[in-house]
């Protein structure tokens, strides 16, 4: 594992990582850790009545997926906002690919830095899955890790 | 005005009754077991309680998708469209937190076709200090109830 340890100001890039396919065990390994078993997730008949191909990851694997990005390149106790907006679906065999970049960094009345860092994932045809932003008060340096793909 | 619009605006008249309800107070445990099931499922570890693990326990707790049972609107008619935490204070293994969900707004998009729900669930520990608030946007595909 090559780390890599850099001062964040706007436009640096944030190290892209890859994750290893979604699985359908995975998925249900995830639908009952999070305790959301919809049967969309579990059953392709179910989804299929749903009018979807057959089942999809959960919206949350994916920010979760995204959340551990975010953590392993800022301490968690610096972030103070994580949010996602949901743009597709990911299904089985999905290759998530997260990536993010610093859009900003704000100073506050206390003197402290925050940087606002744009995230998104992505499937392996490069669409994207989930766009998040995270507003996380400034490490020293962020520590840029490039290893993969990465476990699930 | 779609053909759609007339069939679905009494599904959109009945949920813009939820606007504004609030839930009854819910109390949630940070188990061990649970936080290492979230952390083994999305390959991380189970120290500090992954930032998103705290969904998983609005949805343990009989929270966020009840919204739509309410509504009398089935699960697969509806997305998460979006979630958002705001974080206050860490949240540790053995925490006990209790939580009290709001329907913050609701709004129509598509000339009716989606329904918009927002909900907002604060997080505090027993003596009331803020750990941690969610946001999540739920849509409703309004159009499909009938016009199908």
């Amino acid at each position: 594992m090559i780390a890599r340890a850099r001062l964040p100001d706007v436009g640096m890039a944030l190290a892209e990582r890859h994750f290893e396919p979604l699985t359908r065990a995975g998925i249900a390994a995830y639908a009952d850790a999070s305790g959301d078993r919809n049967a969309i997730h579990l059953d392709d008949d179910a989804a299929q009545r749903a009018g979807l191909p057959g089942v999809i990851a959960h919206g949350m694997l994916t920010m979760a997926l995204l959340g551990r990005y975010l953590t392993d390149l800022v301490p968690q106790e610096n972030v103070q906002h994580f949010e996602c907006r949901f743009v597709a679906m990911a299904f089985p065999g999905d290759r998530i690919a997260c990536r993010g970049l610093v859009s900003d960094v704000q100073s506050s009345e206390n003197d402290r830095r925050h940087l606002v860092l744009d995230l998104q994932a992505a499937n392996q045809a490069n669409q994207t899955l989930a766009a998040g932003r995270a507003i996380v008060e400034a490490p020293a340096a962020i520590t840029q890790t490039t290893d993969g793909p990465d476990a699930l | 005005m779609s053909p759609d619009s007339a069939v679905s605006s009494d599904l959109v008249t009945r949920i813009d009754a939820f606007r504004g309800r609030t839930y009854p107070p819910f109390e949630v445990a940070v188990h061990q077991e649970g936080v290492a099931a979230f952390a083994a499922a999305v390959g991380t570890t189970e120290d500090p309680v992954p930032p998103t693990y705290l969904f998983g326990l609005t949805i343990q707790a009989g929270q966020s998708f009840n919204v739509l049972d309410d509504m009398g609107v089935p699960h697969a008619q509806a997305v998460h469209g979006e979630q958002s935490f705001d974080y206050h204070a860490p949240v540790r293994i053995g925490d006990r937190l209790t939580g009290r969900q709001r329907i913050r707004d609701i709004g129509v998009k598509k000339d009716g076709a989606l329904i918009i729900v927002q909900i907002e669930t604060p997080l505090s520990r027993p003596d009331g200090a803020p750990v941690a608030t969610l946001g999540s946007t739920i849509v409703i595909r309004a159009a499909r109830e009938g016009a199908e």
